[in-house]
């Protein structure tokens, strides 16, 4: 099923495509949000979650700014992550009124949104291959021993070059590096 | 980078909040690359054309082969836990690799052949191996197709993958023609074009399978990629230093000469000494030689010193008229050949051609001495018996002997330039020389009876010294005569010398 056929149908309105959807991708959606969501039944929500939240914004989809794949792998991990918040905000609502409110000031949210920009900026130089590393570890939120079985190194291998390309990215953005 | 050097990170660990906290959608390059199956199942697919690719230049022959099932082993490595099938397949891989790494290292050896022709029923040994290597490739093949087909069994899709029985097929065929030894050019095309198509048609299915590829949990690995690939090569070069090493030359048994003097031997020698034969020849002959030489007639001896370096060029003439010499500061093998005339009603001579190297051979390889015997020049001579002769060499005052690895009549094809591959047979001697030792030596006796009158003594004697181990596939000094190369590579150096003289009433007359 190529990419392009299931967009038109889907922004057609054809509701078969959501099977096609789920026949194909489903194996794709599994292995995103699989490292995020433990619990069986959570990720058979989730990607029931994920098809519709696909069918309710295929008209945001935008290929300029990314692939369908980059789109879906992107939706089914912000679901998935929202999932998991949710679950740990559930375990921890009856928290006691005097505790203090931890939400970032406006400035610090500004400052974070600077540092995510500069962070963006920053990994576009790295080579591929430590790009990638960088986002299976903690865009995809993957364990160490998934991307070292995946790769072909040990998980010893993957958490050094891990290690690496964070003191790498920290001396880029003008951090001190103590390697 | 300025304004981003302005920007504070104090924590490591921001880096993950950073981009966990991140909205924005990952770059292409990346999504493409972030999955369990892409990287494996091109190793596998590369790694099986360059396997069945041949291209018979820069020894990529082997190259391509191992680099291929290096590939297939790696990329099976990754999938083996994923279903029976290509559990399979890693295990045919990893003998295949196997057989390979025994195939690349007995090229770097003559020990093996030797080896092979000693070991009852070699000749079904080999056909044994060659059905094994069959056997290891269709194995592959099914255990691919199969293991294919249940990754998209499983992922709900159904399981097309009619390209992967197409190869079976293909190598099928393959195999059947290169067993019926099949020469014609069409169908070879065919088979060119159809396995280009089948790889086509499998690279496609395997993009067809990219989603259910997600599906595929890789095992983990206690050896890196890197390292496995290390180790593979490691045991292929220290396999390669030991044989080239140690396994370069025959197996020789070298034994103290002991002498023991009898009147019979003496007189003999007496009588040929006074004939001419030269001294410090007849003592490196054996008591049989010696004795099949008794009531000789007439001895004839012609020796020659030869090179065995390229020697220099120099320059000679005027500045308009420039010739270039090849000039040799050292003749290293000094060649002689005997004729010894035997008493008798019909003319018969046992001739010797003897050989002594003046200064150090060098590289301790292969030798090999081809005869063209009289009978085999011209029609007025018959052999008479066998070929026989030894090796001797000096050390601490002790003479030791040695029989050849290999004496007698071999047939063998060997490639013409100009007339293509003739059916041939020759005496050959090949042997090694030891490392130690000094004065190193030996002869080649073989006797002829007239069969007409009027045909002169034609006998050659063709040397071939190993300069260098630097050749792979490995070839022995009497493989390379019996091939028929110019030695381009200069890892092996012909040496030529004729015994050729004419016999009549009037005494011998010299004819090389």
């Amino acid at each position: 099923m190529q990419p392009r056929e299931m967009i038109d149908r889907l922004r057609a309105g054809d509701e078969t495509a959501l099977d096609d959807l789920i026949r194909y991708y489903r194996p794709l959606i599994c292995y995103i949000i699989t490292p995020i969501l433990d619990n069986a039944h959570d990720r058979e929500e989730c990607i029931s979650e994920v098809v519709m939240r696909v069918w309710d914004g295929i008209g945001s989809f935008d290929p300029g700014r990314g692939s369908w794949n980059a789109w879906l792998t992107a939706l089914a991990r912000n679901t998935a992550l929202n999932k998991a918040r949710g679950s740990r905000k559930y375990a921890v609502s009856d928290l006691s009124p005097d505790t203090p409110d931890t939400s970032p000031t406006p400035e610090q949210e500004i400052l974070r949104r600077e540092q995510q920009k500069a962070l963006y900026q920053a990994l576009k130089q790295l080579p591929q291959a430590e790009q990638t590393l960088f986002y299976r570890k903690y865009y995809y939120l993957q364990p160490t021993a998934q991307i070292a079985a995946e790769l072909g190194i040990t998980e010893r291998a993957a958490e050094g070059r891990l290690y690496r390309i964070k003191q790498k990215l920290r001396k880029m953005l003008g951090g001190e590096s103590d390697g | 980078m300025d304004k981003q050097q302005q920007i504070p990170f104090p924590d490591e660990e921001m880096f993950a909040d950073l981009l966990t906290g991140s909205d924005g959608l990952p770059p292409d390059e990346v999504v493409g690359a972030v999955t369990p199956w892409k990287k494996a199942i091109k190793r596998i697919l590369i790694g099986m054309v360059l396997m069945t690719i041949t291209l018979n230049f820069w020894n990529l022959n082997y190259l391509l082969p191992l680099i291929g099932v290096i590939l297939l082993l790696l990329g099976l490595r990754t999938l083996r836990k994923e279903n029976r099938w290509l559990k399979g397949c890693f295990y045919l891989a990893v003998l295949r690799l196997g057989v390979l790494m025994v195939q690349l290292l007995g090229n770097t050896t003559i020990r093996v052949d030797l080896l092979m022709d000693t070991l009852p029923y070699s000749g079904q040994l080999q056909w044994a191996v060659t059905f094994l290597g069959i056997g290891l490739v269709l194995g592959t093949v099914l255990c691919l197709w199969q293991g294919l087909r249940a990754i998209r069994q499983k992922a709900g899709l159904p399981p097309d993958t009619h390209s992967g029985a197409a190869l079976l097929v293909w190598y099928g065929v393959t195999c059947i023609l290169a067993f019926v030894n099949y020469n014609g050019l069409i169908l070879p095309l065919a088979m060119l074009i159809a396995y280009l198509l089948i790889i086509r048609s499998i690279f496609k299915l395997s993009h067809s399978l990219d989603e259910a590829g997600y599906l595929v949990k890789p095992s983990p690995v206690r050896l890196p990629d890197w390292a496995v690939t290390v180790v593979i090569v490691s045991i292929l070069a220290a396999g390669a230093a030991i044989s080239y090493l140690f396994l370069s030359g025959y197996p020789m048994d070298w034994q103290p000469v002991e002498t023991v003097e009898f009147s019979e031997r003496t007189e003999i020698c007496e009588q040929l000494i006074q004939l001419g034969f030269p001294e410090e020849i007849l003592d490196d002959l054996t008591d049989e030689d010696i004795l099949a030489c008794q009531d000789a007639v007439t001895v004839v001896v012609d020796t020659h010193s030869h090179p065995v370096n390229d020697g220099r060029e120099v320059m000679q003439g005027t500045e308009n008229h420039r010739i270039y010499r090849t000039v040799y500061d050292v003749k290293e093998l000094r060649i002689t050949g005997i004729a010894v005339q035997l008493a008798g009603e019909r003319e018969s001579w046992k001739i010797f051609h003897h050989f002594v190297w003046k200064v150090d051979p060098g590289f301790p390889g292969t030798e090999s001495i081809q005869i063209w015997p009289a009978w085999r020049l011209s029609e007025g001579w018959w052999m008479e018996g066998e070929v026989s002769g030894r090796l001797l060499v000096d050390r601490d005052g002790q003479t030791y002997t040695a029989p050849y690895a290999c004496l007698g009549s071999q047939s063998y094809t060997s490639n013409s330039f100009l007339f293509g591959g003739q059916p041939q047979t020759d005496l050959f001697a090949a042997f090694s020389l030891p490392r130690w030792g000094e004065n190193k030596r030996g002869y080649v006796s073989y006797a002829v009876s007239e069969v007409s009158d009027g045909w002169i003594i034609d006998s050659w004697f063709n040397y071939t010294h190993q300069r260098s181990w630097l050749q792979y596939p490995v070839q022995s000094a009497m493989e390379n005569q019996m091939s028929g190369s110019w030695n381009l590579n200069s890892v092996f150096k012909e040496v030529q010398d004729a015994l050729q003289f004419h016999s009549t009433e009037e005494g011998i007359k010299m004819l090389s």
